[in-house]
Parts: structure tokens; C-alpha cells; sequence
């Protein structure tokens, strides 16, 4: 237990898409697609909402934010990206017979989407000039 | 039926222009018209940034590119003309009357695009600094922009194919250059060229910056971004082009997509396309995000993949126009529908030039021991038939090699013996059985002499050389039009002279 939670302190995201993987597995588990869809649906909100404030902290944040238009770029399109294929991952997983291969596909692709969502861009850029 | 019929009857003529086509398109998309920009934004990018390690990942790619398509790409183009001109020379020659003017300044276009890539190739290491390095990158600009014009121009031939539109009435270049497909279909082809050039960066990328430099995550991250930028726009173009498709020929998707054997898998080939797509998009977010987890190999799948999809998008676009290859104007087998009702009347054969001598083995189909007179006229009747065969059919079909008649035969005859009474009304109404095929050109006559011909098939496997192997006899119709036409200096060749 002990080696589980220093392996989830080391990094913060771990925990969010540890979450995410159970989150992801009950919804495959779950035969309602009312349900699959009410969470699936508020989970893209929450985590779209989440994307929105971060994206315009770092377009306009006190900081100095993403001036140019490549790192502009780098913030809004991936979120952007993410949210849009989590919405398609969505809309399978609610539209596909539980259980089949569509089902589970839209699931695994949501799942992916949600994750891709919460992850922050964990590296910072590397020194502009080689040593 | 004016030149001497080209033909490979194994592999298919239709697979010659295929496997040249296919691969000149998957070289000019990913490495000329959507790299050259992608290059030049690199370069641009680490002049702005001052990090000398973007320009030396830019010159490693354009490179490549360069190697590439200044050999392969080259090579492929050229060998267009020469392909589509020995397999399907009136479809050529209709097209080069439409848009001469169209390909001879797309000629202009394209030599100076290959002058700039020499230029922007050669220049790299010594116009390093200041103005020469500002104009460099300019260079690089001009080299996309001339890229992309010579895919504009040749796209609005290839809509002309499938739709001419107004043409049909009014017959102007102008009217042909704006057919109804050609924005749908460039508004798909330049995003897909610039992601296609992303994917293969991505794919190049571990090649030229070593794993424990940091300066690869940076370079895939970018390079991630460019292609998750164009995706988007490669859907919505998509869709846009999909939707101007004429709707006779969306019906032909099935068995453009997976021949005729297999077409009964459409749905699950367009989900597997689709995952696919989906895969390509999640390992290009993999990049962004978290570019250091991706290994290597990773990045062969949507190399891979995006060569596949692409490479079977210009399959089913060329298939899917059938019968025609020109929309309403010429069939797949080179004639015109205006003339259908000449031909129908007279017979292909009437019109023809050149006749496709009989091989030994198509001859030992007449019994040895028939008499004379009955031989004669059994063998003149399978040439009739070999000749309109080969005038007709052969555009598309072999006899037993890809696509071979005999194979078609089989599976709609069986064992049954495939005599003139079973193959002719088939092949009379065959065009309303299946839509991607043209209706038979010749008269009645012509029919049965075909069907003969096929007859023979059951028995003869051996493949049919085309006149570049077997050389070709003048038809008698062809003797009638050179002496029509005045032809002087050595005699015209007797009747049935080899050439």
C-alpha cells in the first residue's frame, strides 16, 4: 500500500487517471446508456470547463501567457482535439450495443480523451540554444 | 482502336497505372506539397528562436524529401504520361485537347518548383545568416506555394474525370477547370498533404534527434501540432468532396472499395478506416502530450496507416468514376458515349486500325481436322473476336490475370461450357447488372464474335501479349482509312503484314 500511494504522490496526474481508468471501467460495466451518457457527458463538461480555464490562464495569465501564435497553438488545439474525440468516443459508447466491439471502442476512446484532457503539459520547453 | 493495343495481361493494365499513380500521389502529398511548408516553418521558427537545432532537423527532412522526389517522384510522374498514354491514349489525348493550355502551365509551375527545391536544397548551408537566411526561408515559402499550384491544377483534371459539368455544353477550358468536384477535392487534398507531411516527420524525427535529447520531445510536440491542426480540415473537406460525388457513382463504393469478391464488407471495412483514423489521431495526441513516451515503433503505425489510407482513397476514386473515365463523355474502355450509337450500328471493328494477331494456342481452339474453308472461317471469326476483346475489354480486364474474364465467368458459369448461347446475353445487358461497367460497344455481330473468343478462354490459360510483345497486324478497316488518308513513300503493308 505504501509503495501504491508513493507511486501516486510522485506524480499528481496518476491519481486523475487512475480515477479515470475506474471511472472508465464501470461505464463499460454499466448496461445503461442513459447513465453511460449523463456521466459521460458531465465528466467532458467538468474536464472541458477545466481545460477552458487553464488554456486562458496560459493565453492571457499575468505571467506573461502565450504570445506567439505556435505556443497559442499548443494551448487551445490539443484540449480542443481531446474534448472532440471524447464527444465521438462518447457518442458510440451510448449509441453501440453494450457489449459489442463499437461499445467498447467508444468507451477506451472516451476514456483516452478524458485523460488527454486532465494530463497538464507536464515538460517544459528545453533550452532554446544547444549546448 | 487508332493505336496498337498495349496490354499486360497478368498483372493488368490497370495496375501499372495504379502502382504508378498511387505512389507518385503518396510522394507529391507527404513530401513536396504538404513537407516543403512544414520545412520551411521550421526553419523560419528556429531563425526566430535563434536555436540553430531546428534548422538542422529541417535541412535532415527536406533532404529526404528532396532524394525523394527529385528520384521516385520524378520518375512516377513521368511515368504517368507514359503509362496512361500506352494504356488509355484516347482518354489522354481527350484530356490534353481540354487542358492543354492548363498542364502546359502546370508544366511552367512545376519546372520551377524543381528549380527551387535545387536552390532551397543547395543554398541551405550557405545562405546561414542574416539577409541571405531571410531569403532563404523565403525560398522555402515560394517552394510550397509552387507545390501546392501544381496540385491545384492537376486537381481540377482529376474532378473533370469525374464530373466535367458544364463542359459537357460549352466545351471551354474555363468551364472544365471549375467542374463541380475540383474545390471539394482540393479543399480535401491540401490538408491531407500537410498531415501527411506531419506523420512522416513524426516518423523521421527519432532518425535525425537522438533519444536523451530533450530537443525531440520539442520537435515532436511541434510537429504533433501541425498534424492534429490539419485533421480537422482534412474531415470537413472530406465530407465536402464526398458529398459532390455524383450519386450514380457513389453506388459503385462497395466494390471500389473492395472489389467485387469482397464487397459485402463495406461496413466493416469503413469502421476498420475509421479505427484507423482514430489510432493515428490518438498517437499524434500522444506526441503532444507526452512525446516522450512514445517509442520509435510507435510511430510506424500512422506512417503506415496514413500511406494505406491515402494510397486506397485514390483506388476507390479512380473505380468509383466507372463506367466512365471521363464523367458522361468517355467510357473506361476509351470510346465515347456520343459515338455508341455509330459503333452499335457499324461495329467497333469497322473503325478499327490495328488487329491483335492469334497466338498459337488461341488457334488449336479450331479442331485441326475441320476442313479447310471451315477452319478459315472458324479462325477469322476468333480473330474478329480476340479483336474486339482487345479493343473493348483489355482496358480493364485480362483474360486470366487480375480482374481476368475467365475469372468472371467461372464464378457466374461454373463448369458449364461457356458457349456463345450463355456469355452473349450477358454480355449484352451486363452494364445493367453492373453499373461500373460500360455497355457493349459493338453490333450483334461483334457480340458473338466476342463471345467465341470467350469461349476459348475456358480452355486456353495462356496469358494474351499485348502488341508491344506480339507486334500488330494492319485491320482491314485501318488499310481502308490509310489509303484514305494518302498514305505514300514505301507500300502500305499487305493485309495481315506483322509489323
Amino acid at each position: 500500500m505504501r509503495f501504491i500511494s508513493d507511486w501516486l504522490v510522485a506524480a499528481p496526474y496518476r491519481a486523475v487517471v487512475l480515477n479515470i481508468a475506474m471511472l472508465v471501467l464501470l461505464l463499460a460495466l454499466v448496461d445503461s446508456a442513459v447513465l453511460v451518457a449523463q456521466v459521460g457527458a458531465s465528466c467532458l463538461a467538468v474536464a472541458g470547463l477545466a481545460g477552458l480555464r487553464g488554456a486562458l490562464r496560459a493565453s492571457f495569465g499575468r505571467g506573461g501567457g502565450a504570445r506567439a501564435a505556435f505556443d497559442r497553438v499548443l494551448v487551445w488545439l490539443p484540449g480542443a482535439a481531446a474534448l472532440t474525440l471524447g464527444a465521438v468516443g462518447l457518442y458510440f459508447a451510448v449509441t453501440a450495443p453494450a457489449g459489442s466491439a463499437l461499445h467498447l471502442a467508444g468507451i477506451a476512446l472516451f476514456g483516452f480523451e478524458l485523460v488527454m484532457l486532465a494530463l497538464p503539459a507536464h515538460e517544459k520547453p528545453s533550452p532554446s540554444k544547444a549546448a | 482502336m487508332d493505336f496498337p493495343v498495349f496490354h499486360l495481361d497478368v498483372f493488368g493494365n490497370r495496375g501499372l497505372i495504379a502502382v504508378i499513380a498511387v505512389l507518385h500521389v503518396l510522394i507529391n502529398h507527404g513530401l513536396a506539397v504538404g513537407m516543403m511548408p512544414l520545412v520551411a516553418c521550421m526553419e523560419w521558427y528556429g531563425h526566430r528562436k535563434q536555436d540553430p537545432r531546428w534548422d538542422r532537423l529541417a535541412y535532415r527532412i527536406l533532404f529526404v524529401s528532396f532524394l525523394v522526389t527529385t528520384t521516385v517522384g520524378a520518375l512516377t510522374g513521368v511515368g504517368i504520361w507514359l503509362s496512361v498514354s500506352l494504356v488509355n491514349p484516347y482518354s489522354i489525348g481527350s484530356l490534353i485537347r481540354v487542358f492543354f493550355w492548363a498542364w502546359f502551365v502546370e508544366w511552367l509551375v512545376f519546372i520551377t518548383e524543381v528549380c527551387l527545391i535545387l536552390a532551397y536544397t543547395l543554398t541551405w548551408k550557405s545562405w546561414r545568416e542574416g539577409a541571405a537566411k531571410r531569403r532563404h526561408i523565403q525560398l522555402g515559402f515560394a517552394l510550397g506555394i509552387f507545390s501546392w499550384i501544381t496540385m491545384a491544377i492537376i486537381v481540377s483534371i482529376l474532378g473533370f474525370m469525374m464530373d466535367p459539368g458544364n463542359w459537357l455544353s460549352d466545351n471551354t477550358l474555363l468551364s472544365g477547370f471549375s467542374n463541380p468536384v475540383y474545390l471539394p477535392q482540393l479543399a480535401f487534398r491540401t490538408p491531407l498533404a500537410a498531415a501527411m507531411a506531419g506523420i512522416i516527420a513524426l516518423f523521421l524525427i527519432p532518425f535525425f534527434v537522438k533519444r536523451d535529447d530533450p530537443f525531440r520531445n520539442e520537435a515532436t510536440r511541434a510537429v504533433g501540432i501541425w498534424t492534429l491542426l490539419f485533421a480537422p480540415f482534412v474531415v470537413v473537406g472530406g465530407y465536402w468532396y464526398y458529398s459532390v460525388v455524383p450519386a450514380a457513382m457513389k453506388d459503385n463504393l462497395a466494390v471500389s472499395t473492395l472489389t467485387l469478391q469482397f464487397s459485402g464488407w463495406l461496413d466493416d471495412f469503413l469502421w476498420i478506416a475509421l479505427a484507423t483514423v482514430v489510432a493515428i489521431l490518438v498517437i499524434v495526441q500522444i506526441a503532444i502530450k507526452r512525446p516522450g513516451l512514445l517509442p520509435r515503433v510507435a510511430t510506424v503505425v500512422p506512417f503506415v496507416a496514413i500511406l494505406w489510407l491515402t494510397g486506397h482513397f485514390e483506388r476507390v476514386r479512380e473505380f468509383i468514376r466507372k463506367p466512365y473515365i471521363i464523367g458522361q463523355y468517355m467510357y473506361a474502355n476509351g470510346l465515347r458515349v456520343e459515338d455508341y450509337a455509330l459503333l452499335q450500328r457499324d461495329g467497333v471493328l469497322a473503325y478499327a486500325t490495328y488487329s491483335s494477331p492469334l497466338t498459337e494456342a488461341e488457334k488449336k481452339f479450331v479442331p485441326a481436322d475441320l476442313p479447310e474453308a471451315e477452319r478459315s472461317a472458324m479462325l477469322a471469326r476468333l480473330q474478329k473476336g480476340k479483336d474486339v476483346f482487345m479493343d473493348t475489354c483489355s482496358r480493364c480486364h485480362t483474360t486470366h490475370g487480375v480482374n481476368g474474364v475467365a475469372g468472371h465467368l467461372q464464378r457466374m458459369f461454373g463448369d458449364a461450357r461457356w458457349t456463345p448461347d450463355l456469355t452473349a446475353d450477358y454480355v449484352a445487358n451486363m452494364h445493367n447488372a453492373q453499373p461500373y461497367m460500360p455497355p457493349f460497344p459493338g453490333n450483334k455481330d461483334e457480340l458473338g464474335f466476342l463471345a467465341t473468343y470467350l469461349e476459348q478462354l475456358q480452355g486456353n490459360r495462356t496469358p494474351v501479349p499485348g502488341a508491344q510483345q506480339a507486334g500488330i497486324d494492319i485491320h482491314p478497316a485501318g488499310e481502308a482509312k490509310l489509303a484514305d488518308s494518302g498514305a505514300s513513300g514505301p507500300a502500305a503493308p499487305a493485309q495481315g503484314a506483322r509489323k
